[in-house]
Formats: structure tokens, C-alpha cells, sequence
């Protein structure tokens, strides 16, 4: 008997972006790929534990603006390989799936043992690692290529360029690496996947100590030669690796004048521009034109439902724009009774709860998860409605003024 | 036809020839053929292997023929010959994907384009197959001119007629 099917396909893999609204600095764009249809601004979450996804799924009728998924590989390939291991593990598969759908999704190149064979990352990789594979071709095509396919194999929507990273002492052929690796990636992911490919500028903190580095990444970002071998690469990703942005307002400043001057370039090059491995500056960096951006989920997390420490642990208040240790939540729970939350699905049921060491231990991490992303939806509904009513910087200010994060005021413009 | 003249344009973000050299086979399959299929596109007045080989010197002349031939047997590209000079062409423009969804059968997927070219509007019917990564690689094609596509449709519904009433089964 022939199987038939009717699947989504790339004929030729499709990644556009639209900008549909503009308010200041900020937008609202609508990302199409082959027909998936996203709308942004918007939260990105993490997959990397089965706690991570119990609480997205769980959490996934409240959410319409977490619309990207950043995923670890090592997460992906268990999910991968409990299809064939029987139906108890291939749920598993199916809210992967399901999520998959209706998000962007993405694969970190950044990930621990993804392209390297032990558990070391390219973030491992010393500048004369990568300049013994820069002399190299088939060294540095290798770590391309086999980035590039395992993230095809794990259906990403676009590939991202497995970049150095770089760091304020760095030597300059590292920036002209960096930007092979990206142009390489970019020509072999279409050309063999036929998928589109994503910039990942992978930044060490240090390097906004000053302008000097930043600003060549964005001069060779913007030579009007480099861009014609990069056209058809569609988006844009900024990590930081280490920030400590509340503690250096120098650092910030600089911060919010790069994000600025790339979300320039994604705007007059169409295409998408994430921030992640951020905190919640990540929310005021929408409002200088991010289309999206993804928090690293803090805390102890322990993997298919086992006991966690009692010390670790926390969740994260939305007003205060800050993750509050369990301990913390813990105390004040017990000293007034008072629900973590006021209008928090998740929170509510632990109404009245003696104690929140009550609560089994998986189910509280799956609704804290489940609550952090109600928030982000919550946070970014407010700055969608700000952007169409072209006062995007009124409610954010105040947000901002009334958290403990005083320092990301700065960073709005 | 138009006369060809010696400059073509090529894709900016071609590999030099070191990169190239360093790719396995199967990637290097993909990597012509993508590059090729984007040359054609660049060049609608036509190019020549001669052309092709001259501005890509690590592109084996053999080989781009052989691409190219299965590209005019995939539909993707058709050919002339003026003299003793065989001039390639894209098969005409892509204006529109029928279905956004493509029909899988098994490994095979059959993908339905409209594509105008000088003589008239056609339906193209393009079949992929997965490699072993996974990724779909042309491997068929098929055209058939627009206003035909109704005798087309009623032609198979009567071969569909004769297989069923010879009785024939699918072994797959």
C-alpha cells in the first residue's frame, strides 16, 4: 500500500521577515518561514530538560507571544531517540512536535559537547585553535559542516553559524574568521539543505569595555561587498557570554548603542534580529527594535521529576523584574500566607499550601517554568500595545522605574 | 535567441577552491548543483559550459555537463544548440507555487510550479527524493503547457481507468 502524505515542505526554504509596525525604535514585524507565520515582538524559551517542555506545553494555552524555541542539543537528541523506545517516551515527541508548529525553532551551536566531542563548546576553542583551523580548510569546513547538519537533523528553522567567541582581547583575524564562518555557513546551508542561515555574533562581556571591537564588527557587518556574500542570510543572533550589565553603566551604555545600531542593520537588510542569554534586558532591548529574546532559565533544574535542594530554586517576579531564590518565596509564603502571584494560573493552586515544600517537587518547578513564561507573555503584551500606540517608552520607563533593575532604565531610549 | 556575450553573472557567495576541495562528494553535489541552478537564474539570455568553467576554474567541465544534462532532463533547465555551441537556459520563471504543502509518497515528494517562459505557461511538476541526511535533492521533473492541462488530466484518469481494470496492484 502507498503511503500517502500531505507535508509541510521547503521547495525552496523561505525565511522573510516583514516589519509591519514602528514605534520609535521599536517594531513589530511578521516572520514567515515556508509559511509558518510569526508575529513579533517576542519571548523565546529554552528547551533543555523535559522540565523545560513540561512547563511550555503546560503553560502553552496562555502563551501568544512565546513564539521561539532555543533548544540544547543534547535535550533534542532524547527526544529524538525516545520515539523508538515505545509510546511512554514518545509524549515526549509529540509536544515537541506540537510546539514546533506554531514556533520558530532553533538549535545553540553554543551548546556543550553539540560539535566538539567531549562536553567543550566552540566557546573552548582558544583563538590558536582557531587559527590552527583558519590555516586548515578541511579543519574549519568540518566544524561548518557538521554544525550545519546536526542542526538540519534536528529541524531547525535556520542554521546558525557556529561563531568563535570573541572576547576584548581577541586578535583581529578573529573578526575576519568570525565573518567566514558566517558567510560559509550561510553558502553550504542553502546550497546543501537548502535552509537559511542566521549571523550568531557570540560576544564575550569584556568586550564592551569600549567601542573599538564593536565597531569593527559593525563596519564589516555593514561594507557594502561583505553584505552581497551574506544577502541571503535572514537573521541575526546577539549572545553575550558572562554580562553583567547592572553592575557597569559604561558597559550598558555601550550595550544599548550596538543592539541599536544592529537592529538599524536588520531593518534596512530584512532581516530578524534575537538577543538571548539574557536577563530582563532583554525586555528593554525590544524597545530599541530586537524582534525577540530569550532568558536563560536560572535555578537548580533536576530532570524527570526528581527531588531538587531545598536551597536552590526560584522564580521570577514580574514586577520586580528579578528571579527571587525558592528560599526567599519560601519565607514569605510562610510569614503571610500570600500567593506568589496574584494572577498567575500556575501560583493560585498554592493558595492556602502550608508549606511549599508540599508541593511535589517536579510539579513546582514545571508551573514556576510555566509562570516565568506567563510573565514574559504579559510583559510582551505591554510593549505590543505600547508599539501601536506609539508610546513605547511610557510603560516600559515605568516598569523599569518601579523594579529593583533600575540600571536597565538607561537602556531605553 | 540572444546573443551571448562573454561575461556572466555569478552568485557572490561562491566557495573558493580550497573549500570546495575540502567537501565530501555528497556535498559537493549539492553545492554545484545549487550553484549552478543560481548561475542559470542570473543569466536568463543563456550560458555556455565554456562560460561556467572559465570564471570557476575548480568546476570540472565533464561534471558541470553532466549537472547540467540532468538538470534539462529534471526540467529545471533546457538547452539549444546554436552551431556547435550549446547554450543552457533556466525553464523560464517560477511565478507561482500551486500549494504551499507539497504531496510526499513515501521518500518521493512532488512539488506543482506555474512557470512562464517565452512560449507560454506551463505546469511543472518537480519530484525530489531525500538523500541520506534527509535533505531533498531534485530527481524528476515533468511540463506540461497550461492550456493542455485539461486533455492532460483526462489522459490519466483513463490510464487510471485501464489499471484498474487490468487489475493492477502496488507491490509497495
Amino acid at each position: 500500500m502507498l503511503k500517502k502524505k500531505l507535508i509541510k515542505m521547503d521547495s525552496k526554504a523561505e525565511f522573510r521577515v516583514e516589519e509591519k509596525e514602528r514605534s520609535f525604535l521599536s517594531r513589530r514585524t511578521v516572520i514567515n518561514v515556508n509559511g509558518k507565520l510569526i508575529t513579533t515582538p517576542c519571548y523565546g524559551a529554552i528547551l533543555k530538560s523535559k522540565v523545560d517542555l513540561d512547563g511550555l506545553f503546560g503553560a502553552y494555552e496562555h502563551l501568544t507571544q512565546t513564539k521561539v524555541i532555543f533548544a540544547a542539543a543534547k535535550f533534542l537528541n532524547k527526544i529524538n531517540e525516545s520515539v523508538s523506545e515505545g509510546d511512554v517516551n514518545s509524549e515526549l515527541f509529540k509536544r515537541h512536535q506540537h510546539l514546533k508548529q506554531n514556533n520558530l525553532f532553533f538549535v545553540d551551536p553554543t551548546t556543550g559537547g553539540f560539535i566538539l566531542k567531549d562536553d567543550s563548546s566552540i566557546d573552548d576553542l582558544t583563538p590558536e585553535s582557531w587559527s590552527t583551523a583558519r590555516a586548515d580548510p578541511k579543519t574549519l569546513m568540518n566544524l561548518i559542516t557538521s554544525s550545519s547538519e546536526k542542526q538540519f537533523k534536528l529541524d531547525a528553522d535556520s542554521i546558525i553559524s557556529p561563531s568563535p567567541l570573541i572576547k576584548y582581547d581577541s586578535p583581529k583575524y578573529l573578526l575576519d574568521l568570525w565573518f567566514d564562518v558566517v558567510k560559509t555557513t550561510g553558502t553550504y546551508a542553502s546550497t546543501r539543505f537548502g535552509r537559511s542561515s542566521a549571523i550568531l555574533l557570540n560576544l564575550h562581556f569584556n568586550l564592551f569595555r569600549d567601542t573599538k571591537k564593536l565597531n569593527e564588527i559593525l563596519a564589516i557587518l555593514n561594507n557594502e561587498d561583505k553584505q552581497k556574500e551574506i544577502a541571503d542570510i535572514r537573521a541575526v543572533f546577539l549572545r553575550v557570554k558572562d554580562p553583567h550589565f547592572d553592575s557597569d553603566s559604561g558597559a550598558l551604555a555601550r550595550y544599548k548603542s550596538f543592539v541599536s545600531a544592529l537592529a538599524v542593520y536588520a531593518k534596512t537588510t530584512g532581516r530578524a534580529f534575537f538577543v538571548y542569554n539574557t536577563d530582563s534586558l532583554g525586555l528593554g532591548s525590544i524597545t530599541l527594535g530586537v524582534d525577540g529574546f530569550i532568558e536563560p532559565q536560572n535555578g537548580h533544574l533536576t530532570e524527570f521529576g526528581g527531588r531538587s535542594d531545598e536551597k536552590h530554586g526560584s522564580l521570577y517576579d514580574s514586577l520586580g523584574l528579578f528571579h527571587k531564590p525558592f528560599r526567599d518565596v519560601e519565607e514569605s509564603f510562610q510569614n503571610n500566607g500570600n500567593v506568589m502571584s496574584h494572577d498567575c494560573e500556575f501560583c493560585t493552586k498554592y493558595n492556602g499550601m502550608a508549606t511549599l515544600n508540599d508541593a511535589g517537587c517536579a510539579e513546582w518547578w514545571i508551573d514556576k517554568r510555566a509562570h516565568l513564561l506567563v510573565c514574559r507573555n504579559h510583559e510582551i503584551d505591554e510593549v505590543i500595545s505600547e508599539i501601536q500606540q506609539d508610546t513605547i517608552t511610557k510603560g516600559m520607563r515605568d516598569k523599569f522605574q518601579r523594579s529593583s533593575v533600575k540600571s536597565y532604565i538607561d537602556v531605553l531610549p | 535567441m540572444a546573443m551571448l556575450n562573454g561575461n556572466i553573472k555569478l552568485p557572490y557567495d561562491l566557495f573558493d577552491a580550497e573549500k570546495f576541495n575540502t567537501l565530501n562528494s555528497e556535498d559537493k553535489k549539492a553545492y554545484i548543483r545549487s550553484v549552478l541552478k543560481k548561475i542559470l537564474e542570473l543569466n536568463p539570455n543563456g550560458i555556455t559550459i565554456t562560460q561556467i568553467t572559465d570564471k570557476i576554474s575548480y568546476f570540472n567541465r565533464p561534471i558541470i555537463w553532466n549537472h547540467l544534462e540532468m538538470m534539462t532532463i529534471t526540467r529545471e533547465a533546457y538547452s539549444h544548440k546554436f552551431g556547435t555551441t550549446l547554450v543552457y537556459y533556466p525553464n523560464g520563471k517560477m511565478v507561482h507555487s500551486i500549494f504551499k504543502t507539497d504531496f510526499a509518497i513515501d521518500d518521493r515528494t512532488y512539488a506543482f510550479f506555474v512557470v512562464e517562459n517565452d512560449v507560454g505557461d506551463y505546469l511543472y511538476i518537480q519530484e525530489k527524493n531525500k538523500d541520506k541526511l534527509g535533505a531533498l535533492a531534485v530527481s524528476g521533473g515533468l511540463i506540461v503547457p497550461l492550456k493542455e492541462l485539461d486533455s492532460f488530466v483526462d489522459y490519466i484518469k483513463n490510464v487510471k481507468k485501464e489499471v484498474d481494470k487490468n487489475g493492477f496492484e502496488s507491490r509497495v
